[in-house]
């Protein structure tokens, strides 16, 4: 990327309207002014266009292929300036919006007529000429903040195309070792990687890493013979169903499996170099061997599509079929719940995004409840795949990495990756004639017992949940109280016999953990709020280890330990939410571990509990015919909770499979990692209710552009996201000096300045002595542990894709379809450095206001 | 852009068949042999004239994949129409039919035309299910049916646009209630095509004609 900025950019424009010959324009803009709005005003004069238009632009892509990228937002035309325009910007204008903009063919040297132009006077141009496109103050104003949220305070645009910190290299790894190899640091190394990522040639080292491939404490010694014995274990696996293959029994579920996956490797990342070329390309036959042994030997999981796409990356970074197998069956761990048929963790995630916008961004939520597409289902894609197709492939590895490691350290329990679940094939009598029979009747017992335990579970869930929410109600927060009652008057919905079971049962049912000592929840943060401190504090490595260590945070290991806890925790902070239930009942299936149902009867899934988006949908499209409301949420129902239920998930993240294993404290290195050291922030915002959030602040702020033209605007302050906007502008009591002072020691001087940004964004929290409790609780969104399922940052790199393309949206007034076409097209296209750096600033703040949350709660 | 009606479509199949080659090719006039596989849904839209009235289509391409019915079932739901699609070269995909229409008629309202679809007709060499079994399938269940192609484009337009004609008649007919968005119908924000509605102001002749396709 061409960082260096040029005075002017020449441009040669196309302009192609059906049953019309193309038209063409060259000018040359300034690119440090020109915003989409300019250029589209510059567009229409040169065309003299009337209608409405669409205007893309030319751009060789990773894979020397010619393709051609809208431009719909200033970040767009960002892209376009740095990525394509040498020597010229091609840009295309289509008067159809959203066209097809292949159609026009690229004889782009005849017939370009000049245009003069003079950029600086571009806002001239922006007169009521302009029909399709809305060019009112409004819109200036959203677009304005559009650009304050991806680029803070006066680094317009550099900031936001330059990660925080330069990616961990193989010097810095080292010191992350000890003599004989062990990582000593491992939370801070997952600090560095958060913020900048790993040099491309490390990843194949370093992934192992912060995908928890790796028990604690191993020496370098000891990871190779682990690594060596593990491949050799995958290659056993992989030639257990080869062999059957190759003697004809390719039938059952291996037939069914392959030519699953077969169907699905033939399409995933072909256009990536890697995967590139004929279909008997050799990556993509590993990519079907990992698969394939993933499905054969995980028969609860099996193989779901979108799995490709999650293997993928780590065969591209491993190139080694062994060790990417190794690594997906820890990604697994993780995310193969994502996969159960039931949809509760999907619908958890699905949940917990719609908290999160309307917290961040009510106007934009409102938006979108206004065209009933607050069900945020076009966002599945983000969620199941952890956004890995947001961005072209080699870009979507970076935001892995530092989306891995955001999440808190889990090294496989019992010292030893799993990497079968039931050996396939299954132990059986030996081979005979009859082994197609025996196979599949193997098989087909795992298959059933899947089931069972699924309606097991779900029954399970039924008598002792007592937990409130119910996944139906869980997208509308607001809404909860009115969709109870809703559902109650609703009985043709099957899931309401859910809800009242669940409703009469006691909490103590939930499960029987509460005779367990409780744990002090504040031990449980250990943030990357923390990773910031550190990063910008202490004098060097050593000594945070030191500090770390002298934390002594608490470990939870056990399931019981933790589910106390977390129980604790919520019932004396947070106020029950609507995360719980599917959280629960997502546990409980991942507690009984087989009883994922892969049913082939799609009723199946009806019994118990269909998806929640649906049935929120049509609950509340008549919910809404009785009430237009749309801004009114009512207030927050937070009665009723079982806390006990929350854990259980978090401590599937934490440790999924040592459940057995009795409660006890070890060092703070395997902690878990939501914890913020320095307890001595308060938060000085009242949390707002929900109500509150509802409402907009308007502040004055200055704009001033790199030409120096100042321009005062209102800018929205989202409410209470607070967050940068506050801290970067100081409500300065800056508690942690010794933060700031030391800010310089960690990360290498080339990345000074950037690391500052970060320490301070993190440390300006604003100080301030918390209300009540139950007012801190009201308006929160969950904890780290639990938001986004347990992946909170997840949970801000889809609400920054939101607020990213939110203008562009709601000026377009877009519908449900065209939003979802729109993000759909934007598939592999983001910009991963501003997205991660506006997620991260996100979530700084977000793990600041848990941090105070906790601090008050314990003190 | 204005437009008189709207109506909601659904394609499902299973994985594989060629679902969302088949909205590429009605949408962007256009075949795409490596795809990515769709996860959840994916969406697409275009204008199409029946009886000299403008009519959006708008389209959700479903994963064909079982893991995301229970996603898929949500969006049976407020779809006035659905495509039906099979492999003719893969035998399990119409032996699945049954199995998606009843899924289908379950979640959805029951005045949902259903389009039976055999699709990849330019592999005839490979061809394992016979036009005739398709007719058959189809006239037992009273769907309409149509093999297409969409890779040679063949029958792709008349495919949705015959749908639409017989979802359009049916409004005629008053079997659809067309003042309630959960049967997937929706009455464009000017009642008449030929004034344009909304924001656009000149560009909407425009974008009216340039959306119309036959």
């Amino acid at each position: 990327m061409d960082s260096s900025p040029r005075d002017a950019v020449r441009v040669k424009v196309k302009k192609c309207e059906i049953r019309h010959r193309p038209e063409y324009r060259k000018f040359s803009v300034d690119p440090q002014i020109t915003t989409i709005e300019v250029l589209q005003s510059l567009l229409i004069k040169a065309f003299d266009i009337k209608g409405e238009f669409t205007v893309s632009y030319r751009a060789v892509d990773e894979y020397g292929a010619e393709a051609y990228y809208f431009i719909v937002s200033d970040w767009d035309l960002d892209a376009a300036f740095f990525d394509a325009s040498e020597p010229y910007l091609y840009l295309q204008v289509n008067l159809k919006p959203f066209g097809e903009t292949s159609e026009c063919e690229s004889d782009w040297e005849q017939n370009i007529q000049h245009v003069a132009t003079r950029p600086e006077l571009g806002f001239a141009y922006k007169t009521p000429r302009l029909p399709g496109i809305i060019m009112n103050k409004m819109e200036k104003t959203l677009n304005l903040v559009q650009r304050a949220f991806g680029n803070l305070s006066e680094e317009l645009n550099q900031a936001s195309i330059q990660p925080p910190r330069e990616p961990l290299t193989d010097a810095e790894f080292r010191k992350f070792l000890d003599p004989i190899g062990q990582i000593i640091q491992s939370k801070e190394l997952r600090a560095v990687i958060y913020f900048g990522g790993i040099e491309p040639s490390l990843r194949k080292v370093v992934w192992k890493h912060i995908l928890n491939v790796y028990p604690d404490g191993m020496s370098g010694l000891e990871r190779m013979d682990y690594m060596k014995r593990k491949a050799q274990e995958y290659i056993n696996l992989r030639d257990a169903w080869k062999n059957l293959m190759q003697n004809g029994q390719n039938i059952g579920d291996l037939g069914y499996v392959t030519s699953m996956v077969r169907k699905d490797v033939l399409r995933t990342d072909r256009h990536h170099k890697f995967y590139g070329g004929s279909d008997d390309n050799q990556n993509t036959a590993s990519l079907f061997n990992i698969l394939t042994t993933y499905a054969l030997n995980h028969p609860s999981v099996s193989y779901c599509q979108g799995m490709s796409d999650l293997a993928s990356p780590l065969l591209v970074t491993m190139r080694d079929e062994a060790q990417a197998y190794i690594c997906l069956c820890a990604l697994m761990k993780r995310l193969q719940e994502n996969f159960m048929l039931n949809g509760i963790a999907m619908t958890t995630k699905f949940a917990h995004l719609s908290e999160g916008l309307q917290y961040y961004d009510p106007e934009f939520y409102a938006y979108l409840k206004l065209h009933q597409a607050d069900d945020l289902l076009f966002c599945y894609r983000w969620l199941l795949l952890e956004m890995k197709r947001e961005f072209a492939l080699d870009e979507a590895m970076r935001m892995l990495e530092v989306l891995w490691a955001s999440l808190p350290a889990v090294p496989p329990p019992n010292g030893e990756l799993s990497l079968v679940e039931v050996k396939f094939p299954p132990s059986s009598p030996p081979p005979s004639p009859n082994i197609k029979q025996i196979r599949e009747n193997a098989y087909t017992k795992v298959c059933a017992l899947r089931r069972q335990s699924s309606s097991a579970s779900v029954n399970s869930i039924k008598k002792r949940n007592i937990n409130t929410d119910d996944p139906l109600t869980e997208n509308d927060t607001g809404e909860l109280e009115r969709s109870i009652s809703h559902q109650q008057s609703k009985p043709e919905s099957e899931c309401l016999d859910v809800i009242k079971n669940r409703k009469n049962t006691p909490p103590e049912k939930c499960f029987s953990l509460d005779s367990i000592p409780s744990l002090n929840p504040k031990k449980l943060m250990t943030t990357l709020l923390d990773f910031d401190q550190k990063l910008g504090s202490s004098g060097g490595l050593d000594q945070q280890v030191k500090t770390q260590a002298s934390k002594c945070a608490r470990v939870v290991r056990n399931l019981n330990e933790f589910l106390n806890f977390t129980s604790l925790n919520k019932s004396r902070v947070i106020p029950s939410n609507d995360s719980e239930v599917p959280i629960k009942m997502s546990t409980d299936d991942s507690a009984l571990h087989n009883n994922h149902d892969e049913s082939n009867s799609p009723d199946d899934l009806t019994d118990f509990l269909p998806m929640t988006t649906s049935i929120t949908r049509e609950l509340r499209l008549e919910l809404e015919s009785l009430d237009r409301q749309v801004f009114g949420p009512s207030p927050p129902v937070k009665d009723q909770q079982c806390d006990c239920n929350i854990s259980k998930q978090e401590h599937e993240i934490i440790e999924s499979e040592a459940e057995t294993e009795l409660p006890k404290c070890s060092p703070a290195t395997d902690v878990f990692v939501w914890e913020n050291p320095l307890h001595t922030l308060q938060n000085k915002q009242n949390p707002a209710t929900p109500d509150e959030q509802v409402e907009l602040e308007y502040d004055g702020e200055i704009i001033e552009d790199q030409n120096g033209v100042k321009s005062v605007t209102p800018i929205r302050l989202f409410k209470q996201t607070a967050r940068y906007d506050d801290v970067s502008d100081s409500d300065g009591t800056d508690s942690w000096p010794q933060n700031s002072a030391a800010t310089d020691s960690v990360t290498p001087p080339v990345v000074q300045e950037q690391c500052e940004e970060v320490t301070e964004l993190t440390n300006l929290i604003p100080v301030g002595i918390s209300d009540d409790e139950q007012q801190l609780g009201t308006d929160s969104l969950p904890p780290p542990s639990e938001f986004g399922g347990g992946n909170p940052f997840l949970m801000f790199l889809c609400i920054t894709l939101l607020l990213q393309h939110r203008d562009y949206v709601i000026r377009n007034q877009m519908d449900y379809n065209e939003m979802a076409m729109h993000f759909d097209k934007m598939v592999r296209r983001h910009n991963v450095t501003k997205v991660l750096n506006q997620a991260r600033r996100l979530f700084a703040s977000y793990l600041k206001r848990h941090a105070n949350k906790s601090e008050y709660v314990n003190s | 852009m204005s437009y008189a009606y709207l109506f909601k479509y659904i394609i499902i199949g299973d994985t594989g068949v060629g679902k969302s080659c088949l909205l590429l090719q009605f949408t962007d006039k256009r075949f795409q042999p490596v795809h990515d596989l769709t996860i959840g849904v994916e969406f697409g839209a275009r204008m199409i004239t029946i009886d000299g009235k403008q009519i959006k289509l708008q389209i959700w391409d479903t994963a064909g994949q079982e893991a995301f019915r229970s996603i898929t079932r949500s969006y049976y739901r407020g779809a006035a129409g659905a495509l039906l699609v099979y492999d003719i070269t893969r035998r399990e995909t119409f032996n699945h039919l049954t199995t998606w229409l009843e899924d289908a008629r379950q979640h959805s309202n029951s005045n949902m035309v259903i389009m039976l679809i055999g699709n990849k007709s330019d592999l005839d060499a490979r061809r394992e299910v016979k036009r005739e079994e398709g007719e058959a399938f189809a006239r037992e269940h009273g769907l309409v049916f149509m093999e297409t192609s969409a890779k040679t484009a063949a029958n792709v337009e008349e495919a949705f646009i015959n749908t639409a004609k017989e979802i359009y008649e049916k409004i005629q007919e008053g079997v659809f209630d067309i003042n309630n968005e959960a049967n997937g119908i929706k009455i464009g924000p000017s009642h008449s095509p030929t004034i344009p509605g909304g924001i656009s102001g000149p560009g909407g002749q425009g974008s009216a004609q340039g959306g119309g396709c036959c």
